[in-house]
C-alpha cells in the first residue's frame, strides 16, 4: 500500500511538473505575442512614412525554466544588408509579417514548435530582402530602437532602447561589426 | 552640414561625387527625422551608384557614429561621415586593417525603463 501511495505521489508530481512547464511555455507564448504587437503598433506608427520597409526581428535568450525566467530582445531593421547580419534560422509569420528568430534550437524545441516557427527556406529570404530597402542603392541611416523584455518569478521588465546600439550584442538581434572597420574621429 | 547638425533636428544627408561636387539628398516622403535619413544614390540626376565617392550626415545630437552607419560603410563601400551637434566629426571607413573598435562614440540615449504589473 505504502509503494502504490508513493507512486502515485511521484506519478502527481511529474503530471505537476510537466504541466507547470506547459503553463510556463503558454505564458512565454502569451508575453512574446502582446510584446511583438505592441513594439509593432508603436514602431509603425514612428515609422509611418518608412513602414513598408520594416522587418522585424527577434532574439530569445536567458532561458531558465526552474527559475521561470526567459528574455527576449525586440527590434526591426530597414536595409536589405542588414538581413545578412542578423543571419535568421527560423521566422515567426505574425499578422502577414515575417518577424526573424534567432533562437539555440537545443534549448527551446518546445517553444519553437508550439510558436509554429519555420525555417527560412531560400525562397522565404527572397522575399524578405525584397521588402527592404536595397542596399546596393543606398538606404537608411538610422539608429534602430529595441525593447528587452524579461520575465522571472516575480516581475516582467520591459526596457526600451531609443538606440539598440546600448544592447550588448549577446542580447542584441544584430551581430558583431565586420572586422576592418574603422572609425576615427577627424574633427 | 556642421551647420545642419546645429541648427536642424532632422539629419540631412549628403554625398560627394567623383568629380567633387556634392549632392544632399532630397527629404522626399518625409523620411528624415531626427534619427535616421535616407540616401538613394540611384536618383542623383546625371550621375550613377558607381559616381559616389562618400557620404555625409548629421546627427542632431552628440551622438558619434552608430554601428547602422558602420554598417553603411561596409555595405557601400564608401566612407561614411557624421557631423555631430556638439561639433565633432567622425569618419567610419571599411577597410582591411583591424577594428579599432568605436572609441568615444555615444552609443545613445537609454529613455525609460519600467515594470509592468502581471
Amino acid at each position: 500500500m505504502k509503494k502504490l501511495t508513493f507512486l502515485i505521489l511521484l506519478f502527481c508530481g511529474f503530471i505537476s511538473l510537466a504541466a507547470n512547464k506547459d503553463s510556463l511555455l503558454t505564458k512565454k507564448i502569451k508575453s512574446f505575442n502582446k510584446e511583438l504587437q505592441f513594439f509593432m503598433d508603436t514602431m509603425n506608427s514612428k515609422h509611418s512614412e518608412d513602414s513598408q520597409y520594416l522587418v522585424f526581428a527577434t532574439k530569445f535568450y536567458d532561458s531558465n525554466d526552474k527559475k521561470e525566467e526567459y528574455c527576449f530582445t525586440l527590434g526591426y531593421i530597414l536595409n536589405s544588408g542588414e538581413y545578412s547580419i542578423i543571419s535568421p534560422y527560423y521566422y515567426y509569420y505574425y499578422k502577414n509579417n515575417y518577424v526573424l528568430i534567432k533562437i539555440k534550437e537545443a534549448e527551446n524545441k518546445k517553444l519553437i514548435k508550439q510558436l509554429g516557427l519555420k525555417k527560412i527556406t531560400k525562397e522565404d529570404s527572397l522575399k524578405i530582402i525584397n521588402r527592404l530597402f536595397p542596399s546596393e542603392n543606398g538606404g537608411f541611416s538610422y539608429r534602430g530602437k529595441s525593447i528587452i523584455f524579461c520575465n522571472d518569478k516575480n516581475k516582467q521588465t520591459r526596457t526600451f532602447y531609443g538606440n539598440r546600439d546600448e544592447i550588448p550584442f549577446e542580447k542584441s538581434i544584430l551581430g558583431p561589426l565586420p572586422s576592418g572597420i574603422k572609425i576615427e574621429k577627424i574633427k | 552640414m556642421a551647420d545642419q547638425a546645429v541648427n536642424n533636428t532632422k539629419e540631412v544627408a549628403a554625398v560627394r561625387l567623383c568629380d567633387g561636387s556634392y549632392f544632399v539628398q532630397p527629404w522626399d516622403n518625409n523620411y528624415n527625422d531626427e534619427t535616421r535619413s535616407r540616401n538613394n544614390f540611384n536618383t542623383i540626376p546625371g550621375y550613377y551608384r558607381a559616381d559616389v565617392e562618400e557620404q555625409y550626415h548629421s546627427h542632431p545630437d552628440s551622438s558619434g557614429p552608430s554601428h547602422d552607419d558602420a554598417y553603411n560603410s561596409y555595405f557601400w563601400k564608401i566612407p561614411v561621415n557624421v557631423f555631430s551637434n556638439d561639433g565633432n566629426v567622425w569618419q567610419v571607413q571599411y577597410n582591411t586593417i583591424p577594428p579599432m573598435g568605436m572609441p568615444g562614440t555615444n552609443y545613445g540615449t537609454w529613455i525609460y525603463n519600467f515594470n509592468l504589473k502581471k
